[in-house]
């Protein structure tokens, strides 16, 4: 009997679940799309409706770490899709709109296979991610561009209201709905939560991929205050996604690229405090790159300054500048009640800039 | 008289350059390996790639090679893919698929030992670049990106030093202290700051931002600047424990040890322990740089046992000052001053190259001219340097320029001399007297330059004395004086050290003139 054969969750096709959902098929991620190693994913129907079901594949954990202790296996993958699912249900519960959404989720057991129980979870159907959207070109589809942002900013905000810090915000996890016109937030895999311990956290690494990851990660900087760093992080990816959709670079990819080579992190083997000041330079005249990939001045000064409080290499200095210095109290420390990394400066800006653009460009 | 302003000792002082050349210099380097690079991951990428090809997939491709430094079938197919439509691709997306094809960048390639941000091969073209009036142009620029990248520190460096340039003293002071309110305990920022307070004298102000920044007993470089600060205060520095320790901790390359070698090498010597010297330049000639090369260069003068080629050291970059000075001890006068015009190009706000470059210009090339222009510029960073200001007029009166002398003596006048050196008294006596004997004040100005020999006899410097009198003579038998016959004699009988070449030169053209003039008797 092969492994496919004796996995329950490739074997999905025609079940009914419950809540009236029936698999249809089964599919190949969606261009773009991420579906993971450990899933396999399905086009669900329910009446007219139409969604996309990710089946935790068992199976696959004794195909892909032979020679580890299965039992680890098994707790680390059970445990992240319990995660990501107990992340999901906060979400949904509290109606964040601009994060992809979880529809329903439960576990199907088919009897006659080694491993019988295949718990899912059903998503809304998305387009893709932005990536399968994207032109580079100068000056191409900025209004979109704007309208997408604004989004992803919103979806931020309503993250950080449920004391969630998304962690791996990057292009591919930036989900395209109703033909593109709405983008949310989406895998929250790799997410942390204030309130639920995640199987991932591990001394405050980097969770998400580093080579989009804020500089201070790539030269092993962790910031010991949790609240603060998780939220600087998403306020640079953020930036960093900006500095994608206008230019193809991440933020990350042009601070290295008007780094002197020697100060690299892929080099550099000193600390970060030993370097930050070269960053800093080098992020500056990134700055200056981006502003030169969009046509229209004013629209480039507002974003860049957006990128600059966003993106800024030193964390303590990143995020609105007016923020930054409610943030400290007299004696220096920090104010735990600090809106430093609020997006809501953010959400309005970019509501304000995409209305502009569309009358602009129209 | 013209002078060069022979410093009583040399310190290591670190040198301010540009960002852009200290990075190219290596000075900015750290080899302590107290951590290891990160290692990067592209398999999500090349997933990503592999399942859905599009410009989106393929420039994430390419950020996460070009982040993470690695290359491989997948990143070649992503670029290919770019390039096959441009038109979709911004600069920025296609300059980093230049940087990951070229694979490893090619270090910028020095020519001739010499990295300036300008070279020229004529005094001409030293003239011209100097009155480029598009340097303001320079500085304006520069205070632009100074409002536009309010926190970066290196533009806020860049300009105070544009200012010093130009002995805007206020405004640099202003522009470096922001860099160190921003950056306070980067080494570039603490170098470059620690420069420009010992070139305004303010000894005490360079040592609080030594002290005060994290990490100074680790950095080899800064503990030098420390030393050598501290040293010209006439104090010893609390890290020269922690400088040997660093020494011989192994954790630093011979290169980022070389000023602190040569710091602490200058200290032995300086109490008179030549073996323990010796050891300490011995390591720092390893892999010197120019400042601890023009170290050793100034300590050999004074020592025989220290023999020095700086010529033989030629991987070291911008060795003009070790240069000037070794050629103008051999009397290589034409190519000591091309060299006196290098080290001012690589240091602009110094003004011991220029002093070098117009002594050498106006008393031994006869170059008026020349001399002029260098102590113009250096008179631009150095506005009311006494010994520029001396060096000026002495050109200007030996060349008959009445209408800039006038401007420079009334400038000249204004310094108060009594809180000069005695060294810097008797160049000043002898210059007045020379300005006198000009203007046709005879009586003056002999009498001044009879005053200056005497003073310098009374400090027992007999070179200044030898140099008074050599130019008293000229200019009497400028003037077919009667006493010149008592001065040429004693230019005639001069006892001068062949380390005085230009003592021995400034004899033999005083004697070769009055063989030519006309008998007096």
């Amino acid at each position: 009997m092969s492994t496919n054969q004796d996995n329950a969750a490739q074997s999905l096709v025609g079940k009914k679940l419950k809540n009236g959902w029936t698999v249809s098929k089964k599919i190949e991620p969606k261009e773009g799309s991420t579906g993971g190693f450990f899933s396999v994913c399905y086009v669900v129907t329910r009446g007219d409706e139409e969604a996309f079901l990710k089946a935790l594949n068992f199976q696959a954990f004794f195909q892909m770490f032979r020679g580890r202790p299965i039992v680890e296996i098994i707790n680390e993958q059970t445990n992240a899709y319990q995660f990501e699912r107990d992340l999901l249900l906060r979400c949904k519960n509290n109606k964040l709109s601009k994060v992809s959404m979880v529809i329903d989720e439960g576990e199907e057991v088919l009897e006659g296979f080694t491993i019988p129980n295949v718990p899912y979870l059903i998503f809304e159907m998305s387009d893709g991610d932005v990536r399968s959207h994207m032109n580079f070109s100068k000056d191409v589809e900025i209004a979109w561009k704007l309208q997408s942002l604004h989004n992803v900013a919103v979806g931020l905000k309503q993250l950080h209201g449920v004391e969630i810090g998304h962690q791996d915000l990057k292009p591919s996890n930036v989900l395209l709905y109703q033909d593109g016109v709405v983008s949310k937030v989406g895998d929250l895999g790799r997410s942390l939560c204030a309130e639920i311990e995640a199987p991932h956290e591990n001394g405050g690494d980097f969770p998400g991929d580093l080579n989009y990851a804020p500089t201070e990660f790539l030269y092993r900087y962790i910031d010991p205050d949790w609240n603060f760093r998780v939220r600087s992080t998403d306020m640079y990816l953020f930036g960093s996604l900006i500095v994608f959709y206008f230019s193809g670079a991440n933020m990350t990819a042009l601070i290295g690229k008007n780094l002197d080579p020697q100060f690299k992190w892929t080099q550099w083997r000193g600390k970060f405090e030993g370097v930050h000041d070269y960053l800093v330079d080098a992020f500056y005249k990134a700055i200056k790159e981006f502003k030169s990939s969009i046509s229209d001045k004013e629209l480039s000064d507002e974003l860049s300054k957006i990128i600059e409080y966003c993106c800024f290499p030193i964390p303590d200095r990143r995020g609105h500048p007016k923020a930054i210095e409610l943030s400290l109290n007299r004696d220096g420390s920090r104010n735990l009640n600090s809106n430093q990394f609020d997006f809501q400066r953010i959400v309005s800006k970019f509501d304000v800039l995409y209305r502009m653009a569309n009358y602009k460009f129209k | 008289m013209a002078v060069i302003y022979e410093i009583k000792e040399r310190r290591v002082i670190p040198n301010w350059r540009d960002f852009k050349r200290t990075l190219q210099l290596g000075e900015l380097s750290q080899s302590n390996k107290s951590a290891e690079p990160i290692i990067l991951n592209i398999d999500r990428s090349i997933e990503d790639w592999k399942q859905g090809k599009n410009i989106g997939t393929a420039a994430d491709l390419i950020n996460s090679a070009f982040v993470s430094g690695i290359q491989n079938f997948e990143v070649k197919q992503a670029i290919e893919f770019i390039k096959s439509d441009q038109q979709k691709a911004s600069s920025s997306l296609l300059d980093l698929i230049k940087l990951i094809e070229l694979d490893s960048p090619t270090p910028a390639v020095i020519s001739n030992n010499s990295l300036l941000e300008i070279d020229v091969d004529t005094v001409n073209e030293f003239q011209a670049f100097i009155n480029n009036k598009s340097f303001h142009k320079v500085i304006n620029k520069t205070k632009n990106r100074t409002k536009n990248e309010l926190r970066n520190p290196i533009i806020w460096v860049e300009l105070a030093r544009l200012y010093t340039m130009r002995g805007h003293e206020h405004k640099a002071e202003n522009a470096i202290l922001t860099a160190l309110h921003l950056a306070p305990n980067n080494r570039f920022v603490l170098r470059s700051a620690t420069r420009f307070f010992i070139h305004q004298e303010k000894f005490d102000q360079a040592l609080f931002y030594l002290r005060k920044a994290e990490g100074l007993k680790d950095d080899p470089w800064l503990i030098s600047a420390h030393i050598a600060t501290s040293s010209i205060m006439g104090r010893f520095s609390p890290l020269i424990k922690e400088g040997k320790r660093l020494l011989d901790s192994n954790n630093f390359s011979d290169y980022e040890l070389t000023e602190l070698s040569s710091s602490l090498g200058t200290l032995e010597f300086k109490d008179g322990s030549f073996k323990k010297a010796k050891g300490f330049f011995e390591k720092s000639m390893k892999m010197p740089n120019d400042n601890s090369l023009a170290q050793l260069e100034w300590v050999s003068k004074d020592e025989q046992r220290f023999q020095i080629n700086p010529f033989q050291f030629d991987k070291v970059i911008n060795p003009f000052e070790a240069r000037a000075l070794e050629l103008y001890e051999r009397g290589n006068w034409k190519d000591a001053f091309y060299n006196s015009i290098k080290w001012f190009l690589d240091m602009p706000f110094s003004k011991r190259p220029a002093l070098l470059g117009s002594y050498i210009a106006g008393s031994l090339l006869k170059d008026k001219n020349a001399a002029i222009i260098l102590c113009q510029v250096g008179l631009q960073a150095n506005p009311y340097d006494p010994t520029l200001l001396n060096n000026m007029v002495y050109n200007l009166a030996t060349s008959d320029n009445q209408q800039m002398l006038d401007t420079y003596v009334r400038q000249m006048m204004e310094i108060d001399i009594k809180g000069l050196p005695n060294e810097s008294k008797i160049t000043f006596q002898a210059t007045l007297g020379l300005v006198s004997l000009k203007r046709g004040d005879t009586e003056l100005g002999m009498k001044m330059y009879k005053v200056a020999i005497q003073n310098a006899t009374n400090i027992r410097n007999d070179y200044l004395k030898n140099l008074a009198i050599a130019n008293f003579a000229m200019e009497l038998i400028n003037l077919n004086s009667p006493e010149q016959t008592t001065y040429v004699d004693l230019v005639k009988n001069m006892r001068i050290s062949e380390k005085h070449k230009d003592l021995l030169q400034l004899q033999s053209e005083i004697l070769e003139k009055i063989k030519t003039q006309p008998n007096t008797s």
